[in-house]
């Protein structure tokens, strides 16, 4: 059951035993997480552990089975408030084909009421600084990955929002627009923007997340900083946030879960 | 407190402090912003479809046909209609023009809602770029812009088929007053009927895409409903429902859109009702906003019940086909002690994806709706045409064809590249489709021909004719449908229904593969069959320019000898297929 007790004021993003369960199989259990506001959050896990379902959920955009979830204050039942803090980027950008780059921009520039004259100096600039300029009159359609990742980005951030959902990123960039998207989420993270990034590639979570949290099987079997969870896999003789990340998901394919095993770090 | 490099330096705007941002008091609830947004994604989403129909020429040709043709004829009928009886004059019948009119007002706005909960069951229930939308604008906002939309699709094929029925009947009767409602008319109806059938076919579709019974057998349940649609029109049931309800329809507010458009004129319209059937626009616009945002909150974030279409990330896959893998799978065992594994295995997936598919197999029933009026003609008189086994034959060598060999690169979709490189052989690859088809159309098809070839009945060298000729006529089809299909691959899916998108075959292997077929059924039929010589000596006789005859001994003498070249043409397609297989190329 989904009920709503008063949020932590201090808190970006919290949830308390958020679980979702698609008829038998549970997605996330029993999730808890307390976020604060301008951290940048890595969310890892491997395919399949609940890491977009849980993002879909704290967007309002899939509604949980049991527990509670807030989002900038606002309880997640509560879609209207809580999609007026949030930018979604998921892993396939939610553009249209049939509009041009700047149309598409417009169009979401238009839904979050930001005036013409600001929205169309804003849209000028992002698609430069996002080596979309050449390409901003053109169909969406003719777009290879990495622009349309791009342009989604843009879309999930245009609106300045306080809490941004980032699903890979920087899938299917090349090294530059990579660049330039890790560069951006560093600026957004320094204005006290909360960043929720889910990615595989582990070097842009060791590069730019203050916290890290490791989903497994729709639980969290690790939270820390990026050091803290190398400091720990340290203990294995392992350095990198990969093998940390290897070895905390072996070991919980391994073993089951008790409720004392959820949040390690 | 990003540990990151430092920002960048081009002046991209970037939020502001915002953590804990209040929210604006003025955006939530309703207000002028939600009209607005509403707007906006509705002339967003029309321009996508008129985009998307410009790119498709095939759409805009079916536009302009059916307005052309509708439009037309509805035009002629109506000026013939208002010369000949004018506005109030007499009719035949015992209604006067405006009560045809309110009965005809109220049958053609159920008619169009019917098509509005259509379209919307089939694609339009389905919100396009829905996670784009619902995560910036709240669901009554989306809804408005549904509508909106829907509203102004549907008004461009309302506005000019009533334009032109008014233009029609104004000109035959010589009353102006219609061209001025007309459009009036036609917007009403087309915003009530919109407000009404999107609602109840959103309605449908979460039954019909939610509810886990219906949705697994959603292919069996549409066929059923295609069939009891047809069996209501062709035994004359729909037709009398119509008739007998056409009276109290005439009473129905949805009439009133006659008063309407005939207010003014002589045919005695009450300005009331016609007040009141405008007045019915706004009522069901605000109870259709209210209705259907309850309704999409319950479909838009429904859970999927079919694991793997929405949610990529819920985990397992509760709907896994283990049983159907494990009596597969051994199926795949016994057959590749035969064949050899790849063989099998390629046969299996092809019977895998031709049933874990089936709204994809819609297009293979496509000729049957040429034979609808015969088949009910067969259900109303019990008696079963001596024609109908060898059509049935043909069908099912079609069909069995169709299916599975023409058009087995494209089959393959994604996993081509994979199937190309594997140590697969192009003769393994071919004779999969190959066995694949006849595993399941030989047995399945006799017993169809078998069985009707019996309740006609037919003589005993026919029925055997018909029925040895199945097996034969659906290896030898196979046969030659593979190498047309290895030469005209389709790779990119095309729509089936409105909603259904599946890779079929290209035009050009279907055109082929069916002039195949109708050239040995007209050249077995006519060496079988004697006494067809001299009708088709006349037919090419009189087809023939210059005078130029033909006659039933040189029709008799070319049936023989295209039959040499028709027996050799499905070999020659095999030897050309397993070459290709060998040298395929993926670009």
């Amino acid at each position: 059951m989904v009920t709503d007790s008063a949020p932590d004021p201090a808190l970006a993003i919290e949830t308390r035993s958020l679980t979702k369960r698609f008829g038998d199989v549970d997605a996330v259990t029993d999730l808890g997480l307390a976020i604060e506001p301008g951290v940048v959050y890595g969310f890892l896990g491997p395919n399949g552990s609940g890491k977009t379902t849980t993002m879909r959920m704290l967007t309002t955009l899939t509604r949980p089975t049991s527990g509670e979830a807030f989002v900038a204050g606002d309880p997640i039942t509560n879609r209207e408030a809580v999609i007026e803090h949030v930018g979604y980027l998921p892993e396939s950008p939610p553009v249209f084909e049939e509009l041009t780059a700047r149309e598409n921009l417009r169009y979401v520039a238009s839904l979050h009421d930001i005036p013409r004259a600001k929205a169309d100096a804003e849209i000028d600039e992002y698609l430069e600084r996002f080596g979309l300029a050449d390409a901003a009159d053109r169909r969406v359609e003719g777009y290879s990955k990495g622009m349309r990742q791009k342009l989604g980005l843009v879309q999930a951030i245009i609106h300045e929002p306080a809490v941004i959902f980032l699903d890979e990123p920087t899938s299917g960039l090349d090294p530059r627009a990579a660049r330039t998207v890790k560069d951006l989420i560093a600026e957004l993270a320094d204005r006290d923007v909360t960043i929720f990034l889910s990615t595989h590639i582990l070097s842009v979570v060791d590069e730019l997340a203050d916290r890290v949290a490791v989903l497994h099987d729709g639980r969290l079997v690790a939270e820390g900083s990026p050091e803290e969870l190398k400091h720990r896999a340290e203990e294995t003789d392992e350095r990198t946030l990969e093998e940390a990340f290897l070895h905390i998901t072996e070991d919980h394919d391994e073993e089951p879960l008790g409720a004392d095993d959820e949040v390690v770090a | 407190m990003s540990k990151s490099t430092a920002p960048d330096s081009s002046g991209t705007p970037i939020a502001p402090d915002s953590s804990g941002t209040p929210t604006d008091p003025e955006r939530r609830g309703v207000g002028m912003h939600t009209l607005r947004h509403g707007l906006t994604l509705g002339r967003v989403d029309v321009r996508r479809v008129l985009r998307k129909s410009v790119d498709r020429k095939s759409q805009v040709l079916a536009y302009a046909f059916v307005v052309l043709l509708f439009g037309g004829l509805g035009g002629y009928g109506a000026y013939l209609f208002g010369r000949n009886v004018g506005v109030g004059g007499d009719l035949p019948f015992d209604y006067t023009t405006l009560e045809v009119a309110r009965g005809g007002f109220a049958l053609l706005w159920l008619l169009f809602v019917g098509i509005i909960v259509v379209r919307t069951v089939g694609t339009r229930g389905a919100l396009d770029n829905a996670v784009g939308v619902l995560s910036i604008v709240p669901t009554r906002e989306a809804v408005l812009g549904v509508l909106v939309s829907e509203f102004v699709l549907a008004l461009a094929y309302a506005a000019p088929l009533l334009g032109v029925v008014a233009v029609g009947y104004s000109a035959g009767a010589g009353t102006y007053t219609f061209l001025a409602t007309a459009p009036v008319v036609a917007a009403a109806v087309t915003a009530t009927a919109v407000a009404v059938a999107y609602p109840l076919g959103l309605a449908i579709r979460h039954v019909v895409t939610r509810i886990e019974f219906v949705a697994r057998h959603k292919g069996p349940l549409l066929v059923l409903a295609f069939v009891a649609y047809m069996a209501l029109i062709f035994s004359d049931v729909l037709g009398n429902v119509v008739v007998s309800v056409f009276e109290p329809m005439q009473a129905a507010p949805t009439g009133w859109f006659a008063d309407l458009l005939l207010l003014g004129s002589p045919a005695g319209a009450s300005p009331l009702r016609a007040a009141l059937a405008l007045a019915l626009v706004p009522v069901l616009a605000v109870a259709s906003v209210v209705v259907t945002t309850r309704v999409a909150d319950e479909h838009w974030f429904a859970d999927p019940v079919l694991a793997g279409t929405e949610d990529e990330d819920a985990g397992v896959d509760p709907n896994t086909d283990r049983h159907d893998d494990g009596l597969l799978l051994r199926v795949e065992d016994a057959l590749g002690e035969y064949v050899g594994r790849g063989t099998a295995a390629v046969t299996v997936l092809a019977w895998k994806r031709a049933a874990r598919a089936p709204l994809k197999l819609l297009y293979v029933a496509y000729p049957l709706l040429f034979a609808v009026g015969f088949i009910a003609e067969i259900v109303k008189t019990g008696e079963v045409p001596p024609a109908a086994p060898a059509g049935a034959l043909l069908f099912v060598a079609w069909a069995g064809a169709v299916v599975f060999t023409l058009n087995p690169l494209g089959d393959q979709g994604s996993a081509l590249p994979a199937t190309v490189l594997s140590k697969l052989s192009g003769r393994e690859f071919v004779g999969a489709h190959v066995l694949a088809g006849a595993i399941v159309t030989v047995p399945l098809g006799t017993l169809l021909v078998a069985a009707l070839a019996l309740a006609v009945p037919l003589e005993a060298d026919s029925f055997a004719a018909v029925v040895l000729g199945t097996p034969a006529s659906v290896l030898v089809g196979s046969l030659f449908a593979v190498g047309v299909g290895m030469a005209f691959p389709r790779y990119e899916a095309v729509n089936v229904t409105r909603s259904t998108k599946a890779v079929v075959p290209s035009l050009i292997a279907f055109l082929a593969y069916s002039l195949y077929l109708l050239l040995v059924l007209a050249a077995a039929g006519i060496t079988y069959e004697p006494a067809v010589e001299p009708f088709v000596a006349g037919v090419a006789s009189w087809l023939l320019p210059f005078g130029w005859s033909v006659s039933a001994d040189t029709v008799s003498l070319a049936a023989r000898a295209a039959l040499v070249p028709l027996a050799i043409a499905p070999f020659a397609s095999v030897w050309y297929a397993v070459r290709r297989f060998d040298g395929v190329t993926v670009d």
